[in-house]
């Protein structure tokens, strides 16, 4: 896995207006356009590894954690092994690239676990 | 033969269709029924004078209604095993939607077990109203009956076409019948060679990282008809939207998507299906690259660009660069699927790769984890088993060197019974070679292999996996690659992957589990295991089934001494005796030819090449290189050692305990010229090392004499074991501490110090807490400056950048566990390595400190600091204790 990548444990997939509202941006404006293509990046071009799992890896390697070790060197607790989605968002780029200093990766990335604990809490 | 031998035979070959049809039915095998479609063609060709009779799957997958048809005489057929009314008129139904009167003018019901006495359902009858042809179910519904009723009408000759074709029919399906019968034994003792591979340790399961994206390629190409699946995955989201608002803005026209969601739905389950299908999406794909590729950064060469009819707007100026960074990664999406297609197309996979990437333990993985749970027929064959068979027919006796092996004159014979194996099972039928360079007769062998490459070529479904170290390749085998079939090959040149720490634990973990060895291990000796996997592989080999207690530290000398040991007791009785004087011979070869990363054996006694062939087959000590090409290399054998460490061991326990000279001779007469030479630190360092052991005067002397003693004794002091530590070497640590000019030697120093707690040892941290301890402010600043800076440095900060890196290490890691975890050694040379950091770091410090200053750790610190002259230490200390008062 590129040192890039990002791994997304989540509950569920939060909808575009949800993750717009934690980020206190109004929907239909400037802000809208470019957070949804972040939203998209993290929620409509990631790669399910659960999902994956299921359809092609589970005849080769026994348990999900050992598909994620072995396969990918993503290594999870057993909380984050249980959730339903397990995003893996390759290399994400514009306003999350971690080359440029005032990329909002961590905040996104804040933001999203509030979503997530909101969830369930 | 005559006319009534061959009704005869005919009707006892359609009996035993009808049979077999029925038998298999019975247990839910409805897959020979696509079979009997088949089976069935040449015989209606002659029944029904219709000679372009053809399965109409093969011209357009899943043809509905019918499943023969006969373009020039427009007759079709469904073959069926259930004749009811109900199904024959779903058949109809079928045949009138999709207007098939537009091909056929007549459709025939064949059932392959009986039909009914009579059609009479009303249904049947509206459905056959509607047909736009004729439809008689008296005459359009047959059995096997009606058809052999027919066939009494032919002529001899085509008696005889029909007997002859039935009769070699069912030879050629009772000969894959026995061989199926005897394959799962065939395979089975085929891929019992992994279980020697995994005895000679050539393959430890689960200890290798995986080169994802290779295995991933090797899915795809080993078994397409599960895998596919991928192409409609990544194909899935794929779409104009982001493009066409950029598009919009610009007033440009925007781009519409082709590519058919029902096409990509598919699912292809033959491979005759799936290579149609992959040409329809190939095409879809090469459209849609048509449209994208123009205004994108990756047009081919001569492609025109993309040209806006909007083009010297502002909007157009605005989204040009993010609409071509869109079309790029859209043009790049697409080309990924094309690339999985032709993966899926080619036939052969080439793993070319530096020595000890790990090419078999990848090929065995795949064996074992993919196309065993796949179950994917496949032959695993080690190369270097090939040699002891006959040249030009290795292969071919190979395989036939198996006791389930069926009966072959010729390698097509194999080659047909395998591409007929896949066929059945719809899997590609693998043959995989490993370690081609291990062939002793390349130029031969190439010259096989080339033949044999070919040949397998020639069968659809028939798909080899070769492996090969990437120089031997270059050398030997490249010549493959101007072969018509080298279109054929895709080649992975790589099998490198870049550990994570994580993977270098489960690796660590893996090894030692595997190798059933107990112990806990200090971080030095963790990381030093962690960081050589050679090195951990001698490790595992010679604490194998042992438990190692708590080991605090790995010295390399001690343990290739044991290792070289454990090995060589592994030998027959009588090359024994004759292991370590071979490998003196090798080395002092080397020596004479001042070459040290190859060597030919030709001139070594017989025994002396047994000896060093069974060093080549572990491939941890020797490995075979390239030799000389020509004439000259015939029956000759190259090598080098595998790990230049061991070579630089074996050298220097050759001169310092081969040396039965009492004033060793030959180690001053060789270290004199080790200058130069790519071996001169490791022969130094394990000369040093192996004198010190052994308490040889003469040769310590001879090492310590030498001008770069300093220096070598800076690299090499933490090689020094215990038991062997003396007050000479505490003097000269000492020595390099108080060397500041030397900053390299002083780094080396305090950095070995630092790691040494035990207090029993001569060489332990008290020494540098002393030497700090020692210092005026101004030494003081000038060492901790030396400590922590770089010899290229070229930003003046870059030392306290490093100090405060670790100060924060220090205060986030474990952060719950605050200072309890450390040494009080290790906290006093922190408190005086940070007494120089910037002040808020300084700050953090004491923070630390005081927070944990209930810990007895702690306390004793700042006692054992206490001492120091320096006032930036003393300082330090006030600042945590005067603020602890005040708190």
């Amino acid at each position: 896995m590129s040192e890039n990548d990002l791994i997304l444990p989540m509950s569920r997939i939060p909808s575009v207006d949800e993750f717009l509202d934690i980020l206190r941006i109004k929907p239909m404006g400037f802000a809208a356009q470019l957070f949804t293509r972040v939203y998209d990046q993290f929620f409509a071009w990631s790669k399910d590894l659960r999902l994956e799992y299921d359809r092609y890896y589970c005849v080769e390697y026994a348990t999900l954690a050992s598909y994620l070790e072995l396969a990918h060197e993503i290594y999870l607790n057993p909380a984050q092994l249980e959730k339903a989605y397990i995003l893996k968002v390759k290399s994400p780029g514009g306003a999350l690239d971690e080359g440029y200093s005032d990329n909002v990766r961590d905040a996104i990335i804040d933001c999203i676990k509030k979503l997530e604990e909101s969830h369930e809490s | 033969m005559n006319r009534d031998d061959h009704l005869n035979n005919i009707a006892k070959h359609f009996g035993r269709l009808t049979h077999e049809v029925r038998a298999l039915n019975a247990i839910g095998r409805f897959d020979i029924n696509s079979v009997a479609e088949d089976f069935l063609v040449p015989v209606l060709k002659v029944v029904f004078a219709c000679p372009n009779l053809q399965n109409q799957n093969a011209i357009q997958m899943n043809f509905p209604a019918v499943d023969l048809g006969c373009r020039t005489t427009r007759l079709s057929f469904q073959i069926t095993t259930d004749a009811s009314s109900a199904k024959v008129e779903k058949t109809l139904k079928k045949f009138h939607e999709h207007e098939l009167d537009k091909l056929f003018d007549r459709v025939y019901i064949l059932a392959l077990t009986d039909k009914q006495s009579s059609y009479k359902a009303s249904a049947l009858s509206l459905a056959i109203a509607d047909l736009a042809i004729t439809f008689d179910p008296a005459e359009h519904i047959i059995d096997v009956t009606d058809l052999l009723a027919r066939i009494r009408h032919l002529e001899t000759g085509e008696l005889e076409l029909i007997d002859s074709y039935l009769s070699s029919g069912w030879a050629e399906h009772d000969k894959l019948l026995r061989f199926r019968e005897q394959l799962d034994k065939f395979l089975e003792f085929s891929t019992s060679k992994i279980e020697h591979e995994k005895r000679s340790r050539k393959y430890i399961p689960s200890i290798f990282v995986e080169t994802h994206s290779t295995k991933e390629e090797v899915r795809l190409f080993s078994n397409p008809l599960f895998f596919y699946r991928k192409i409609q995955d990544h194909l899935d989201r794929f779409d104009y939207g982001h493009l066409n608002s950029l598009m919009k803005i610009a007033r440009e026209p925007e781009f519409v998507c082709d590519l058919d969601r029902t096409l990509l739905a598919e699912t292809p389950s033959t491979f005759a299906d799936l290579h149609t299908w992959l040409l329809r999406v190939e095409n879809a794909v090469g459209r849609e690259i048509s449209k994208v590729r123009p205004l994108s950064w990756r047009r081919a060469d001569g492609e025109g660009p993309y040209r806006p009819i909007n083009g010297d707007t502002p909007e157009w100026e605005i989204v040009r660069f993010p609409a071509e960074s869109s079309t790029s990664g859209l043009t790049s999406r697409l080309q990924d699927a094309l690339g999985m297609i032709d993966l899926i197309r080619k036939k052969i996979f080439l793993v070319t790769s530096m020595a000890g990437q790990g090419k078999t333990n990848f090929v065995c993985d795949l064996v074992e984890n993919q196309f065993r749970f796949f179950e994917i027929p496949c032959l695993f064959v080690p190369a270097r088993e090939l040699n002891s068979y006959g040249t030009g027919k290795r292969i071919f006796e190979y395989i036939s060197n198996n006791r389930y092996s069926p009966n072959a004159t010729t390698i097509h014979d194999f080659l047909k019974l395998f591409n007929d194996i896949s066929l059945e099972n719809s899997k590609p039928f693998l043959i995989v070679i490993d370690g081609i360079n291990e062939v002793s007769d390349l130029v031969a062998f190439n010259d096989e292999l080339k033949s044999f490459c070919s040949a397998a070529c020639q069968y659809d479904e028939i798909k080899l996996i070769i492996t090969c170290r990437s120089e031997f390749f270059d050398e030997k085998y490249a010549s493959m690659l101007d072969e018509p079939f080298a279109v054929q090959i895709h080649r992975v040149g790589d099998l490198r992957s870049k550990m994570t720490e994580p993977s270098k634990v489960r690796l660590l973990k893996s090894y030692l589990s595997h190798f059933k060895i107990n112990g806990r291990f200090s971080r030095m000796a963790e990381t030093f295991l962690k960081s050589d996997l050679l090195l951990l592989r001698i490790f595992c080999e010679r604490y194998e089934n042992s438990d190692v207690g708590y080991m605090a530290d790995i010295y390399k000398g001690d343990l290739f001494e044991q290792y070289l040991s454990r090995k060589i007791t592994l030998f027959p009785q009588n090359l024994q005796a004759r292991a370590l004087p071979t490998l003196y011979h090798i080395v002092s070869a080397m020596l004479d030819a001042n070459d040290f990363s190859k060597l030919s054996v030709r001139d070594f006694s017989a025994e002396e090449q047994k000896v060093v062939r069974r060093f080549v087959e572990d491939d941890v000590i020797l490995r075979q290189e390239i030799g000389v090409g020509g004439l000259a290399a015939i029956g000759d054998l190259a090598i080098s050692f595998t790990y230049d460490e061991l070579r630089d061991f074996v050298i220097a326990y050759k001169l310092v305990i081969g040396d039965t000279s009492s004033d060793a001779q030959s180690l001053k007469a060789v270290l004199p010229t080790l200058t130069g030479r790519p071996i001169r630190e490791g022969v130094y360092r394990y000369a040093y090392l192996l004198a010190r052991n052994a308490k040889d005067s003469a040769a310590i002397a001879a090492c310590e004499s030498d001008p770069d003693f300093a220096e070598h004794f800076s690299l090499n002091v933490h090689l020094l074991p215990p038991a062997t530590q003396t007050q000479n070497d505490v003097a000269r640590v000492k020595a390099l501490l108080s060397d500041v000019s030397a900053a390299e030697r002083l780094r080396r120093a305090a950095i070995f110090l630092v790691h040494r707690h035990d207090e029993s040892e001569l060489l332990n941290i008290t020494l540098l807490r002393d030497h700090l301890n020692g210092l005026n402010t101004e030494a003081h600043a000038t060492f901790v400056r030396a400590l922590f800076a770089h010899r290229h440095d070229y930003d003046t900060h870059a030392w306290r950048k490093r100090l405060h890196e670790l100060i924060q290490d220090v205060a986030e890691g474990n952060a719950d566990k605050g200072l309890e975890r450390y040494d009080p050694e290790w906290l006093a040379f922190f408190l005086h390595a940070s007494s120089h950091a910037g002040w808020s770091e300084r700050e953090r410090v004491s923070t630390m400190f005081r927070e944990s200053i209930s810990e007895s750790n702690c306390r004793d610190a700042i006692e054992l600091a206490r001492p120091a002259r320096t006032d930036a230490v003393r300082i330090l200390l006030a600042d945590i204790e005067d603020n602890m008062e005040v708190g």
